[in-house]
C-alpha cells in the first residue's frame, strides 16, 4: 500500500492549466520532497493531494482508498496541511491553537475531553512550543509561529503531513530545527512526510525521494543523487549551478552561479 | 504542568450568568421606567402592580413596555451576533451589518414592500431579505474584485453601497404618496415604538438562526485562521460559510422590518467582549446575544427617558456611542 498515488491528474485554473497529466506515488513513512522554481504548480499539486482542490481528470488515493471516498472529516484525521502562515488578526493563545487540532476527532458541539488536552499537550512537547503556550499567536516570532501551526497539524494524529514551505523565512537554526523535527516525527510517530521546499540543499540531506516539477509536469522523480543532476537543474530553473558534494552528508550540494562567474565554466 | 487551555465549561456558565443578570437587570428597569416615570425605584411599584391585574400599570406592563423591551433584546442580540459573524466570514474585525450596508439594503427592500402596501409578513420581510442579500453580493464582489482588495475596499464598498441604499430610500420617500412618511422617516433612524405583541412571533424565526450560529462557534474559530487551514482540519469551509452567511443576513433582515437601521450595535458588543474574554467564539457566540441584548435594552430606555418633549429613535442613541468607537478602532488599527 502506498500513502499517496496520484495517477494522471490534471488541474487548471480559470482558464489555465496548472497542472499536467501529473503521476507520482508516496511510500508509507518516506521523507518525501517536491521542489521546482516559481509558479511550477507545486502548492497547487499541495492542495490537489489534500482535497483542497479539486482535481479535473485523474485520480489520487490515500493509503489504498480513493480520496473522494473519504468525507471531509475522515480526511482531517488522516492527512494534516500546515499552509504558508497563519492569520493572526485573531489573537488565539497558542495552546488553544494547537487544540484545535483536536477539531475532526470531536462530537457536534465541540467538546474537549482529558484525552484532547493530552494529546495537544504532547504535541506542544514534541515541537517545543509548551513555553509558548500562553502566548498569543500575534506574540510570536516566524520560526516559533511555525512550530505551533506544525503542533497543531501533529495534534491532528494524521499518518501523513503536508507541508507549504515551512522553512521559508526563517534562519538558518530554524530551518535546521524544523527540518529535524519533522525526521523525528516520522521515526518516532511513522508519519509520512510530503513537502514543498526552495531550499534544495536541504531536501537533498532530508528527502528518502525528490519530486522536481516544472510549468505544472514532473520533470524527475527518484533518489536525490538521480534527481539533482547538473543537466536537469539547469534546464528548470533557467540559471548556471554549481553541483558538487557536501563532505559532511555525503549528499550533493547545489549552488547558482552569478553570470559574471558563468564565463569560465567552459560550456 | 499548568493548564495552558481555555476550558469552556465552567467560563460558559460564568460568562451565561453574568450577563444574564445583566440583561434581567436591564429588563427589569425597562419595563418600570418610561415617559410616564423615570425613577429607577418605580421597579419596586411595578413588582407590587404585578399582583393588582386592574391597574393602570399593569396594563402599560403587560400591553405596551414588555413587547417593548422584549424586541429590543431580541434586535439588539441579532444585530449584535450579525456583526459577529460577519466579523468571521470577512476576517475583518470592523465589519458590521449596519457598516457594511446590508442594513440599507434590507430598509430599501422593506420600504419598497410597505409603499406598495404589502402586508408586513411575509411580504416586508421576505423583500427585505432579499435587499440585503443582494447589497452583500455586490459588496463581497466589490471588495473581492479588483487590486485594492483588502479590509480597506471592503469598508469602502460599504459606505458606498450605504450611500446607494440611502439615496434609494429618499427616492421612494420623495415619490410617494404615503400617509406614512413621518412614522417612515422615524422607523429609518431606528425606532422601537411601533412594538406590539402582534410583531412578536417572528422570534419564532430568528430563534432557529441563534442555534445554527452556536453550534457552528467551533468551526467558526477555526475559519478564522485561514480558509485553507480549516479545510485541512476537516470543516467544509464553503458550505459553512454559506449557511453562516445566509443565516446572519436573514435574521439582520427580520430585525431590520422591525426596529430600522439601528447601527454599530454588531461592532460595539462583539468588539468590548472579545477584549474582556478573547476570540473564542463558543464564548462569544453566547456572550455577543446576551449582550447585545442587554445594551440595546439599555439604549432603548435613554431614547425613552432623555428627552422630555417625545421619545428619541434608538438608532441616535446607538450611533452616538458607536461611532465614536468605530473611528477610535479605525485609528488604532492604522498605528
Amino acid at each position: 500500500m502506498k500513502a499517496v498515488s496520484a495517477d494522471h491528474i490534471s488541474l487548471s485554473y480559470g482558464g489555465k492549466q496548472v497542472l499536467h497529466d501529473l503521476s507520482l506515488e508516496i511510500s508509507l513513512e518516506e521523507f518525501f520532497i517536491i521542489i521546482g522554481p516559481n509558479g511550477a504548480g507545486k502548492s497547487t499539486l499541495l492542495k490537489a493531494l489534500t482535497a483542497t482542490e479539486k482535481i479535473d481528470s485523474g485520480s489520487i488515493s490515500l493509503f489504498g482508498r480513493p480520496q473522494s471516498d473519504y468525507s471531509r472529516r475522515e480526511l482531517a484525521r488522516l492527512a494534516a496541511l500546515v499552509p504558508q502562515g497563519l492569520d493572526t488578526n485573531f489573537p488565539f493563545r497558542v495552546a488553544d491553537t494547537v487544540l484545535m487540532g483536536r477539531s475532526p476527532h470531536l462530537g457536534l458541539l465541540g467538546m474537549e475531553q482529558e484525552e484532547d488536552y493530552r494529546i495537544a499537550r504532547q504535541a506542544m512537547q514534541a515541537t517545543e512550543t509548551a513555553e509558548l503556550a500562553h502566548r498569543t499567536l500575534d506574540q510570536l516570532s516566524g520560526g516559533e509561529r511555525q512550530r505551533v501551526i506544525i503542533a497543531r497539524a501533529i495534534c491532528q494524529q494524521p499518518s501523513i503531513l503536508f507541508l507549504d514551505e515551512p522553512t521559508a523565512s526563517l534562519d538558518l537554526a530554524h530551518q535546521i530545527r524544523i527540518m529535524d523535527l519533522l525526521e523525528n516525527l516520522r521515526r518516532e510517530r511513522k508519519i509520512t512526510i510530503c513537502m514543498i521546499s526552495h531550499d534544495i540543499n536541504l531536501a537533498a540531506m532530508y528527502a528518502d525521494r525528490l519530486l522536481l516539477m516544472k510549468s505544472g509536469r514532473v520533470v524527475a522523480f527518484g533518489k536525490p543523487d538521480q534527481v539533482l543532476k547538473e543537466k536537469l537543474l539547469e534546464e528548470s530553473y533557467g540559471c548556471r549551478l554549481l553541483i558538487d558534494e557536501n563532505p559532511v552528508s555525503g549528499t550533493r550540494r547545489v549552488m547558482p552561479l552569478p553570470a559574471k562567474f558563468t564565463v569560465d565554466k567552459g560550456r | 504542568m499548568e493548564q495552558p487551555f481555555t476550558r469552556i465549561g465552567k467560563r460558559l456558565t460564568a460568562i451565561s450568568l453574568l450577563l444574564g443578570l445583566l440583561l434581567a437587570a436591564a429588563m427589569l428597569l425597562g419595563t418600570a421606567m418610561g415617559s410616564s416615570s423615570r425613577n429607577p425605584l418605580d421597579v419596586i411599584d411595578l413588582l407590587r402592580s404585578l399582583g393588582q391585574p386592574d391597574t393602570t400599570q399593569f396594563t402599560i406592563f403587560w400591553k405596551i413596555r414588555l413587547p417593548r423591551v422584549l424586541l429590543a433584546a431580541m434586535a439588539g442580540a441579532t444585530l449584535s451576533l450579525g456583526g459577529l459573524v460577519f466579523q468571521v466570514l470577512l476576517r475583518n474585525p470592523l465589519a458590521e451589518p449596519y457598516i457594511l450596508g446590508i442594513s440599507g439594503g434590507a430598509a430599501v427592500g422593506a420600504i419598497s414592500a410597505m409603499l406598495l402596501g404589502i402586508p408586513f409578513f411575509p411580504g416586508v420581510t421576505t423583500s427585505a431579505f432579499a435587499g440585503s442579500m443582494a447589497t452583500l453580493a455586490v459588496v463581497m464582489l466589490l471588495a473581492s474584485g479588483g487590486r485594492a482588495g483588502g479590509k480597506d475596499s471592503l469598508l469602502l464598498a460599504g459606505v458606498m453601497m450605504n450611500a446607494f441604499a440611502g439615496a434609494v430610500i429618499m427616492f421612494l420617500i420623495t415619490m410617494s404618496q404615503s400617509s406614512q412618511l413621518h412614522h417612515i422617516l422615524f422607523w429609518l433612524m431606528g425606532d422601537l415604538s411601533m412594538a406590539d405583541a402582534s410583531r412578536l412571533p417572528l422570534f419564532a424565526l430568528i430563534l432557529p438562526c441563534y442555534l445554527v450560529i452556536f453550534v457552528l462557534a467551533r468551526p467558526m474559530n477555526v475559519l478564522l485562521t485561514g480558509r485553507e487551514a480549516a479545510s485541512s482540519l476537516g470543516v467544509n469551509v464553503q458550505k459553512i460559510s454559506l449557511i453562516l452567511l445566509v443565516t446572519a443576513t436573514l435574521m439582520v433582515s427580520v430585525v431590520v422590518c422591525l426596529s430600522g437601521l439601528v447601527g454599530f450595535v454588531g461592532l460595539v458588543i462583539p468588539h468590548i467582549l472579545r477584549l474582556t474574554i478573547g476570540p473564542d467564539h463558543r464564548l462569544l457566540v453566547p456572550a455577543s446575544l446576551l449582550g447585545g441584548a442587554s445594551y440595546l435594552v439599555f439604549c432603548d430606555l435613554l431614547a425613552r427617558t432623555l428627552s422630555t418633549n417625545g421619545e428619541l429613535p434608538v438608532g441616535i442613541i446607538t450611533a452616538m456611542i458607536g461611532a465614536p468607537l468605530f473611528i477610535f478602532l479605525l485609528w488604532r488599527a492604522r498605528q
